[in-house]
């Protein structure tokens, strides 16, 4: 019995923190997204990129991450905005999609927030028909709603070229 | 064990060696090359694989390559003259082990298919009797071993106690064996006690190569003699191993302490020199054994092997090295005010001397195509026998030497051309008497070094590509439309269309719906180009042209559209001023650049690359080989030199880009690509406006 009793406070705090993840926010248009603060790398200003050929409009191109090639996506091209007008107050968001690094490119960092599972609050189906699953949940804080991004279903890697 | 796990993986590196080996000399004594060294290093090959499945208990293999061994032995000592025929079953034997060490490797306990017919073939030649043959390593030693014990063994059933006296012999160690492994495994033997004997000498005289201790051990068993001399017997070339117990004496409680004397007075002056007395060793032919084995030990001792980990490491860093030293010597140039000659002096030496080391890490990891293509002859035995066709494979250059990390990947797409060849090429027996040609065809893989580039051809004297039924079944899937009949050649690169296989009727060889489009994809991720020629009723060659490495290669930087891009090297021919240069417009609106008086096609990198026609520039033509249609000239903005660069993956991180091989960072640190012209020009001159391009 005793080993249950001990066993039970020190259980429920660790429930707590399990159920509660913290999240990197930025900001693109005055919008906040937030992402998992466990696949972000490190955060970057930015630095022109080398452009590639024939890729989608929101790929700004390739940077060099002290030795690897990393390529750097515009968040406001990729929800159909314009391409961001990158300058140097600009930061770039380098994040884990699985194994690979990718960059982001955000108009600022916000903030590091706690957000409670419970409180992630589901996407309104039939709002965003096409890209409704590149958005994994939104959350309100501090009077502002944050949206939180799926990355895997946001930059897709299409496996391999043809040809 | 992870030890255990690591000795096994050293084991079958090893094996894998010694298979290629054993595959080489049995060519040459099959061809009646070779000499009593070449019987005696095919023997010791088998030997050792042997003696190691022994120490692993991989069973299957151990029983057959003791019946393997004997046959190989009877060669050597020349009771079996080695024909033609008795060569292709060894060869075939030969297969078998190595697929028997890959099962091994895997876990598996498959038996292969031809196991059994080989090995009665092995019986049959080497005449022995299946039923010793597939009981062990016993028989040899019932055969060879001194007489004495033989007699008792029959009637000796009850349990005993026999000890042996091991004393390590100088090359115990560096032959890879270890005492503790040993006593491990002969626990199976029902080893009950082991005694060490001996001192550890003072430790300046100490040499931890050489044991200086011997040891005991005391079985209680009632297997045969011969059994427990079956089990040191992989141990004899590189210890001293004796029977301490006297066989007709019955065990007694005794005789532990008897034996201790007797081994510390007869081991201790034995055990830190290397004479031993080559009369006790049980078996006549032992002496040369052990004087093989030394010669191999001395010559292996020359090589290291070194984990590909850690020379990647030392690769990247060099790469590392090269990119800072280019942005210091960029600075250095850009610095104006900088008249110190002899810094400059400084970095043009760190240059060459960075060169010079890259050039020497990368010898490191060249390998020579031969660990590939030694596999070959296998994959055409295994095809002649499943189609009822009759090949040989001849191999030239093996010796040219590749990156490892382009070995490695090489095996596939070869293995896969020469089914296509054994498969489409190579006619039937008769057919081919019928067309005059010899019976038994031939397959030629050959490689040799151009340039920075290696080329591997593969070529055949079979019916060549059949190019109505490639054109009838390209028709069929709608590839090409009957009305606009390509040219002959044309016909000839249908084969390397996605999902395009032309055999009637799906064999278990080919036609599995992967087809030459899958080795043509794989070469082209090595950066590699694959071409065929086609001789119809004569042969057909494949042609696949490769970097010698992945790492790094000479480039020259352009740029285009305010970026930078890396052209390779060798695939640059000149570059000219457009201004200097007569230009002629087509009515199609492509234009045409007069070069000594030929015209070559002018092709706008910027368009090709889909980058706005901006203002200025153009000004430059870089004249490149296409290597498939000849020369090009590629108009870009302006030209900026020629230089080393490091390759780095852009799929690593994103995925692969049409037109583009790699990346490479600037000494600036900024990004620059890598352009694969061949694949550039297949976006821009197959359809003439290629992609749409969004600005």
């Amino acid at each position: 019995m005793t080993d249950i009793e001990m066993l039970e406070p020190s259980v429920e705090p660790d429930r707590q923190i399990d159920r509660s993840r913290q999240y990197v926010t930025f900001l693109v248009d005055d919008r906040s997204y937030g992402v998992d603060i466990k696949l972000v790398r490190e955060i970057k200003q930015w630095s022109p990129t080398t452009g590639l050929p024939n890729q989608a409009r929101y790929t700004r191109g390739v940077l060099n991450l002290r030795g690897t090639i990393v390529p750097v996506h515009d968040l406001r091209a990729r929800f159909g905005g314009d391409l961001t007008n990158a300058a140097e107050n600009h930061v770039v968001v380098i994040v884990w999609i699985g194994d690979k690094t990718v960059g982001i490119l955000v108009d600022a960092v916000s903030d590091i927030i706690s957000i409670a599972t419970d409180d992630i609050r589901p996407v309104p189906p039939g709002q965003q028909t096409g890209d409704a699953t590149i958005i994994s949940g939104l959350v309100s804080s501090d009077e502002d709603m944050v949206a939180l991004l799926n990355l895997d279903a946001l930059f897709p890697f299409s496996v391999g070229g043809t040809l | 064990m992870e030890e255990d796990e690591d000795y096994q993986s050293l084991f079958f590196t090893e094996c894998h060696e010694l298979l290629a080996d054993l595959q080489d000399h049995l060519d040459l004594l099959s061809q009646g090359g070779g000499d009593g060294e070449t019987v005696n290093a095919a023997f010791r090959a088998v030997h050792s694989v042997k003696g190691g499945a022994a120490a692993f208990g991989f069973d299957q293999l151990i029983s057959f390559a003791h019946v393997f061994e004997t046959v190989m032995d009877k060669v050597r000592s020349n009771r079996l003259e080695l024909t033609e025929e008795i060569g292709n079953v060894l060869l075939r034997a030969g297969d078998v082990m190595e697929q028997l060490v890959e099962n091994a490797q895997n876990g598996s306990d498959a038996t292969p298919d031809n196991l059994k017919k080989v090995l009665s073939e092995l019986e049959e030649i080497g005449d022995l009797d299946p039923q010793t043959a597939t009981g062990g390593a016993a028989p040899e030693v019932v055969a060879t071993a001194a007489a004495p014990e033989a007699d008792t063994e029959e009637t000796e059933l009850l349990t005993r106690e026999l000890v042996f006296s091991l004393t390590p012999g100088p090359d115990f160690f560096s032959s890879g064996h270890d005492p503790l492994r040993l006593f491990r495994a002969a626990r199976a033997h029902n080893l009950i006690e082991v005694r060490a004997t001996g001192e550890v000498p003072d430790i300046d005289a100490f040499d931890p190569d050489i044991c200086p201790l011997s040891w005991e051990l005391v079985f209680e068993t009632e297997v045969p003699l011969a059994d427990i001399r079956a089990f040191f017997e992989i141990y004899d070339a590189t210890a001293e191993i004796r029977l301490l117990t006297e066989e007709e004496e019955p065990a007694t409680p005794e005789v532990p302490s008897e034996p201790v004397a007797l081994a510390e007075a007869e081991s201790k002056p034995t055990a830190p020199t290397a004479e031993r007395p080559p009369s006790a060793e049980p078996a006549e032919d032992q002496p040369t054994q052990q004087e093989a084995t030394q010669q191999r030990t001395t010559v292996i001792s020359k090589s290291l092997r070194v984990e590909l980990a850690r020379i990647d490491r030392l690769v990247n860093l060099v790469g590392e090295m090269l990119i800072t030293q280019a942005g210091l010597a960029q600075r250095l140039t850009e610095d104006e005010k900088t008249e110190d000659l002899d810094l400059g002096h400084s970095v043009d030496a760190m240059s060459r001397q960075l060169r010079e080391l890259q050039e020497s890490v990368m010898a490191i990891r060249a390998q020579s195509v031969k660990s590939v293509f030694s596999r070959m002859p296998r994959v055409v035995r295994d095809l002649s026998d499943k189609l009822g066709k009759e090949a040989r494979l001849e191999l030239a250059g093996e010796h040219t030497e590749v990156d490892t990390t382009v070995i490695e990947e090489l095996a596939e797409p070869l293995t896969h051309m020469l089914r296509n060849s054994m498969d489409h090429g190579i006619e039937g027996p008769e057919q081919r008497i019928a067309l005059g040609k010899p019976k038994v065809g031939t397959i030629t893989l050959s490689a040799e070094h151009r340039g920075e580039r290696v080329i591997i051809v593969i070529e055949d004297d079979g019916q060549g590509i059949d190019r109505d039924r490639v054109l009838q079944k390209a028709v069929e899937r709608g590839l090409v439309s009957e009305d606009e009949p390509p040219s002959p050649e044309e016909i000839d690169q249908l084969i390397f269309h996605p999902g395009f296989s032309t055999a009637a009727e799906v064999s278990s060889v080919s036609g599995r719906g992967v087809g030459m489009d899958v080795v043509k994809k794989k070469i082209q991720q090595l950066g590699g180009r694959c071409t065929v020629r086609n001789h119809p009723g004569k042969g057909a060659s494949f042609t696949i042209t490769l970097p010698l490495t992945l790492a790094v290669m000479d480039g020259m930087t352009i740029t285009t559209g305010g970026q930078q891009f890396v052209l390779p090297l060798s695939s640059v021919v000149e570059a000219v001023r457009l201004e200097n240069c007569q230009l002629r417009q087509l009515p199609d609106d492509s234009t045409l650049v007069e070069r000594r008086g030929e015209y070559l096609k002018l092709i706008s990198l910027r368009r090709v690359l889909g980058m706005p026609d901006g203002q200025g520039g153009n000004s430059m033509a870089i004249i490149v080989d296409t290597e498939t249609s000849g020369l090009v000239a590629l108009q870009v903005d302006d030209l900026i030199g020629q230089r080393q660069v490091v390759l780095k993956s852009l799929e690593a991180n994103f995925q692969r880009v049409e037109g583009v091989s790699g990346a490479t960072i600037l000494g600036d640190g900024h990004v620059a690509l890598i352009l694969d012209i061949p694949a550039l020009l297949t976006l821009s001159g197959g359809c003439p406006q290629p992609q749409e391009l969004v600005h």
